[in-house]
């Protein structure tokens, strides 16, 4: 097991930096020097030339990627373009916000596709309505139903803030409050996949012979749903939470816009914008190792609920 | 017996009015006198980038620089320039000396004074060539700085530059403490210090911006206000639900389409500013197809711009000639301008020579609104028999496409500036720094450098209006309208007042029921 994890934290590297050359050499490209940017649209071209020199842009894409690699290397993903601070400034207080959310879209997705459809009674009172809510789920974009929600449930009903971000330490209820329908947003997407991963995994278990066995041994049917078809038919789930972690990221990206919430997706966006390259190339970087090191956690998880499958 | 009832009731029926038309009054007076207090709420639809004023190029983050700083002189509802942190000002030595009388008593947020080694400090700090300031352009003019005495500096210029003290309303005039830039450079940006109405608080990114009121403000009674907070809102949808929502008081940057769901709120007031940005087509004035002539004007007359302004900004803009929006003291004559004319345009597209199907390539920015006005330019210019394609191209690097001249023939915009050479230069001169079309017409840089020399502004007028002909004829831009454009607010919010550059000020307003 310990082999098998150096092994894959040891592939990442390779990984990472041909991810990250891609990601550098495409910002490089499409997106063209800052400098016109960062001088704004009354610039002189002497003067984005000379701020271009400056700062190196004029130079080969290789050179300036490895320059950029050194310097991340040791820890300094240099400053910021766009405000010229530093980028860890930048990026960091952006992490947690944008962990929290993903944390609990994903938990709320599991729990409940899980919950809802095992309990006998809800599957057969409102299955039909989960199935609907499934496929809204994966088909109806992100900001469709963030907007929606906005409109409905602060707008309409007033229950809850439009948007905005309130930290912990103000407050458990707003910081709560602030985070319902951004929530509910990101993971309406996983509900929907994993209700439809996870059904069929449970349908194909239920006919295996071991339910036959339990439930003539006469447990009652949520016993047997629970303590016998739940953790068998889990696993796939967690595979495709493994699987679906770059998904995440974008839908991260979309939600945070939305819903202004200061997360990393959204830092990512604007420092499109500004084509603020320190800034996207670290939070590219933090993305790519986050999704190598989720997957890798997701594999671990799975063996470690079922032992059957043996890492290699 | 109903006479003798209406008679005993009419004295009644007219109490009951005067009292209620004096309560209406009553209310009315109130929201006229300041109230003090409160903390306004305001919609920010743009990720400010640095508190640095020296590196704002964001048009949003001068909503909130106005606030932390001052800036030397300011422009007034009328575009006229009064003074600010200068008090008075002289020209001297036929105008290459401008001597500025400064406030006194002005002090930064952290204690230090405002004086004239800060202004000289300023002034150098946009002017050196290692900050890389955008403003550094508008200076260059300046050669030397002398500080008089404590409270009065003399600007030493290359030759007469009356735009000069507009630029000075802006960006390129905001004051910021030398002291406390110098204690953290690297981090100015995030800490800005100021002489403004407003303290910086706190700053989370991509979430809110927070001021504090200035308790030692140097402009009698002012701010009203105890806290201003600027929160961001990813786009106008949102801004406008959370207006409804009552989060926030005041959105501004709203378009006609924008505000219909607000428009019958009585809990929200629209404030409508009929001349906004000046929307264009441009292309390279200097290169084919576009150098010929009669292939402009066939395109010109081929857009029917009343239909565009239906469309885009539901009839409220203002259909455009010319650069300049009629009311201000340089707008130029009326004139009928390129009106719509298919037949004509067919004529002039036939006499340039142009085969009919020529493929122009329109550049379709990722903005809704340029976007629209580029599928409205295309079906209008196919119906003279020209081909349009339009090429997508992503909003943050439209610009730098233009400037880089990767991008042809492109919609456009420009917000008006406080003197006329603020844009005209830029755009027009052949050695303007944004003059991105190429345009070059002696005769108008002759006309252009001759009137940024004069005070005199009936001269400059002159000169201003035969720009403006040669710019009808030579077409180096298509004008198309000026857009209407709104700010919407909570209805006890007062004291908002349209300045020309479109950038809300709030450090006069307050809220009161």
């Amino acid at each position: 097991m310990i082999t098998h994890i150096a092994r894959r934290l040891l592939l990442m590297v390779p990984n990472v930096v041909l991810l990250t050359f891609i990601l550098f050499a495409a910002v490089t490209n499409f997106l063209g020097s800052p400098a016109a940017i960062m001088l704004g649209q009354e610039a002189s071209p002497e003067a984005i030339a000379a701020l271009n020199a400056q700062y190196g842009f004029d130079r080969p894409v290789l050179v300036q990627y490895l320059d950029w690699m050194g310097n991340a290397l040791q820890g300094d993903f240099g400053r910021s373009y766009a405000n010229r601070t530093s980028v860890a400034d930048a990026v960091l207080p952006a992490i947690p916000v944008t962990l929290e959310l993903a944390f609990w879209a994903i938990a709320l997705a599991v729990v409940a596709a899980a919950l809802i459809n095992s309990i006998p009674v809800l599957r057969k009172t409102i299955g039909t309505l989960v199935s609907g809510l499934s496929i809204v789920g994966i088909t109806v974009p992100n900001f469709m139903i963030g907007i929606s929600l906005i409109y409905l449930l602060s707008v309409q009903m007033r229950w809850l803030p439009t948007t905005g971000w309130v930290p912990w330490s103000q407050g458990v209820v707003p910081h709560l409050t602030h985070l319902i329908m951004p929530v509910l947003t990101l993971s309406a997407f996983y509900f929907g996949s994993f209700t439809l991963v996870y059904r069929a995994e449970y349908r194909a278990v239920y006919r295996q012979l071991f339910i036959k066995v339990a439930r003539a041994k006469g447990l009652s049917e949520t016993r047997v749903s629970f303590a016998h078809a739940l953790p068998n038919s889990i696993l796939p789930v967690i595979t495709y939470v493994g699987l679906s972690l770059g998904q995440l990221v974008g839908g991260a990206v979309v939600t945070e816009t939305v819903f202004s919430m200061p997360g990393v997706g959204r830092l990512f966006v604007n420092s499109i914008g500004t084509h603020d390259f320190p800034v996207m190339l670290a939070i590219g970087m933090l993305i790519i190792v986050g999704v190598m090191l989720m997957n890798l956690i997701a594999d671990i998880v799975y063996t470690m609920v079922n032992p059957q499958i043996r890492l290699g | 017996m109903l006479k003798a009832f209406g008679a005993r009731i009419a004295p009644l029926l007219t109490l009951l009015l005067a009292l209620a038309w004096a309560g209406t009054s009553a209310v009315a007076q109130n929201a006229e006198t300041p109230v003090r207090g409160g903390t306004l709420n305001v919609g920010f639809n743009d990720d400010a980038k640095t508190m640095d004023p020296i590196y704002s190029v964001q048009w949003s983050e001068r909503q909130i620089l106005f606030l932390i700083y001052n800036t030397l002189f300011r422009i007034a509802p009328d575009f006229s320039l009064e003074p600010e942190l200068v008090k008075s000002w002289e020209m001297e030595n036929d105008g290459k000396r401008v001597v500025l009388h400064l406030q006194e008593g002005v002090k930064f947020h952290d204690g230090t004074d405002f004086d004239a080694e800060a202004v000289k400090w300023n002034l150098e700090r946009r002017k050196d060539e290692k900050a890389n300031s955008p403003q550094r352009n508008q200076l260059t003019v300046i050669q030397t700085i002398d500080v008089v005495d404590k409270n009065t500096v003399a600007l030493n210029l290359e030759k007469p530059f009356p735009p000069l003290l507009s630029a000075l309303a802006d960006r390129a005039g905001f004051m910021v403490s030398p002291t406390a830039y110098e204690k953290n450079p690297e981090e100015f940006g995030n800490n800005p210090v100021g002489t403004g109405a407003f303290i910086f608080k706190e700053w989370v990114r991509g979430s809110h911006v927070k001021l504090d009121r200035n308790e030692n403000y140097w402009e009698e009674g002012l701010p009203y206000l105890d806290h201003v907070v600027f929160n961001d809102i990813s786009n106008a949808v949102i801004g406008i639900q959370r207006l409804m929502t009552g989060e926030i008081d005041f959105v501004a940057q709203l378009s006609p389409q924008d505000v219909r769901l607000i428009q019958n709120n009585p809990d929200i007031k629209l404030d409508p500013i009929k001349v906004g940005q000046w929307y264009s087509l441009q292309w390279h004035w200097n290169e084919p197809p576009f150098d010929n002539p009669k292939l402009r004007k066939a395109i010109a007359h081929a857009l029917d711009r009343n239909k565009i302004n239906e469309i885009l900004w539901a009839g409220t803009g203002t259909v455009s000639n010319g650069p300049t929006p009629p009311g201000l003291w340089w707008s130029p004559p009326a004139t009928d301008g390129y009106v719509y004319d298919v037949e004509k345009a067919k004529a002039l597209l036939a006499e340039s020579g142009v085969p009919a199907g020529t493929e122009l390539v329109l550049s379709a920015p990722t903005d809704n609104l340029l976007r629209q006005l580029d599928q409205l330019v295309k079906e209008q210019v196919e119906a003279i028999g020209l081909k349009v394609t339009l090429d997508p191209v992503a909003q943050s690097e439209w610009y730098a496409r233009v400037v880089d001249k990767k991008i042809n023939f492109t919609p456009m915009r420009w917000t008006q500036r406080a003197d006329p050479d603020g844009l005209l230069y830029i755009l027009f001169h052949s050695k303007g720094y944004a003059n991105t079309t190429g345009y070059s017409n002696p005769e108008v840089d002759r006309l252009l450098d001759e009137a940024r020399a004069i005070d005199d502004t009936a001269k400059r007028k002159a000169l201003y209006d035969q720009v403006h002909q040669h710019l009808l004829e030579d077409l180096p831009y298509v004008p198309v309208a000026f857009a209407a454009e709104f700010v919407a607010m909570n209805k006890d919010v007062h004291g908002f007042q349209w300045i020309p550059d479109l950038i809300p000020r709030f450090r006069a307003m307050w809220k009161a029921e």
